[in-house]
C-alpha cells in the first residue's frame, strides 16, 4: 500500500509529518470540531510520496516493478481510495478531465499512472516478443483488450459506448470470473 | 483518452472537477505463442485492472450553517439534493470494500 501526499491547503491545521520512507504521522493540532473524532496517528506504508513527485515516480515505483508478472498471466490491480479532492483520479489520469472540461482537448497534458501503465505494457510486450522470436522458433502474438466502465448510482455505465441507457448486469462465470456481458471492448 | 468525457463530474466544495463515480479501466491480456515445428500452443492470459474510485465525503449540506443557506436559494436546494443522494450511494458502495 501507498501514500501519496497532496500539498496541503492553508484553510485547514492538520500536520502530516513524514518520520521516514514509509511512516507518517498526521498531527491534528487545533483543527476545531471537523477532525474532532480522530486522535493524532501514525500510518506505516510501503512507500510515501511527497507532495513534489510526479504522477510518473508514482508509477516507476508502484506498476512498474510488477508489470512484467502481467506477461507471465498474473493479474494486477491498481486502485486508488481516499476523500472527495484527495488526487485520486488526477494520479490515475493525469490531468485528461480538466483539458477536455476547459478547453475540450482529448490529450491529458499530464499523464496518469493508467496510460503510463499501458504505454509500458505495450514497450514491454514488444520486447518480449523480439527476444522470444530471436531466441526460440515460435510466433508470438499478443492482442490487448481494454473496456472502461463507472459505477454511479449503483448502476453501470459503459463509458466506451454511445447509447447510455443500456443497464448491464454483473455476472460471475466459473472460468473468467466476474463478467460483464454486452461491454464494449 | 476517449470515454473520460461521458464521466460522471460535478464540482464540489474541495474540486472543481469532482469525480462522481467509481471508474474501472480493465486491460485483458492474451499471449498466444505457436512452436513453428510442433504446432503446440501456449496461451496465456491476464487482466489489468485499473480503479478509481469516488471519493468519501461528510455531508456538509446537512450542517446547521448550510441548511440554513439551502432555504434562500431554492435551486441550489435542488442541486444539492441530488449531489447528496449522490455521495450517499458513494459513501454506501465504499462502505461494502470495508467490510
Amino acid at each position: 500500500m501507498y501514500a501519496r501526499i497532496k500539498p496541503v491547503s492553508k484553510s485547514n491545521n492538520l500536520k502530516l509529518l513524514k518520520n521516514n520512507e514509509s511512516e507518517i504521522w498526521v498531527d491534528i493540532g487545533d483543527s476545531g470540531n471537523y477532525y474532532s473524532s480522530m486522535a493524532n496517528q501514525n500510518f506505516t506504508l510501503d512507500k510515501i510520496f511527497d507532495e513534489q513527485v510526479a504522477n510518473e515516480e508514482v508509477f516507476m515505483n508502484t506498476i512498474q516493478p510488477v508489470l512484467p508478472n502481467l506477461l507471465d498471466g498474473y493479474n494486477i490491480t491498481a486502485l486508488a481510495y481516499g476523500v472527495t479532492g484527495a488526487g485520486k483520479t488526477y494520479t490515475m489520469f493525469g490531468n485528461g478531465f480538466e483539458t477536455f472540461n476547459r478547453n475540450k482537448q482529448m490529450q491529458p497534458q499530464i499523464k496518469g499512472v493508467t496510460l503510463l501503465t499501458i504505454e509500458h505494457l505495450f514497450h514491454l510486450l514488444e520486447n518480449e516478443q523480439s527476444q522470444v522470436v530471436k531466441t526460440h522458433q515460435v510466433d508470438y502474438s499478443y492482442f490487448v483488450e481494454i473496456s472502461y466502465l463507472e459505477v454511479y448510482n449503483e448502476k453501470i455505465r459503459d463509458l466506451l459506448r454511445n447509447d447510455e441507457q443500456i443497464q448491464l448486469a454483473i455476472l460471475e462465470n466459473p472460468d473468467s470470473g466476474t463478467v460483464i456481458p454486452g461491454l464494449k471492448k | 483518452m476517449v470515454g473520460n468525457e461521458k464521466r460522471t463530474m460535478a464540482a464540489t466544495q474541495s474540486n472543481q472537477f469532482s469525480s462522481r463515480s467509481h471508474a474501472i479501466i480493465q486491460v485483458c491480456l492474451t499471449k498466444k505463442i505457436v512452436s513453428q515445428k510442433t504446432k503446440e500452443k501456449i496461451i496465456i492470459k491476464s487482466k489489468l485492472n485499473f480503479v478509481d474510485l469516488a471519493g468519501s465525503e461528510k455531508d456538509h449540506n446537512g450542517s446547521k450553517d448550510n441548511r440554513f443557506n439551502n432555504f434562500n436559494v431554492n435551486i441550489k436546494h435542488q442541486k444539492d439534493t441530488n449531489q447528496r443522494h449522490e455521495g450517499s450511494n458513494i459513501n454506501k458502495s465504499l462502505l461494502a470494500l470495508g467490510n
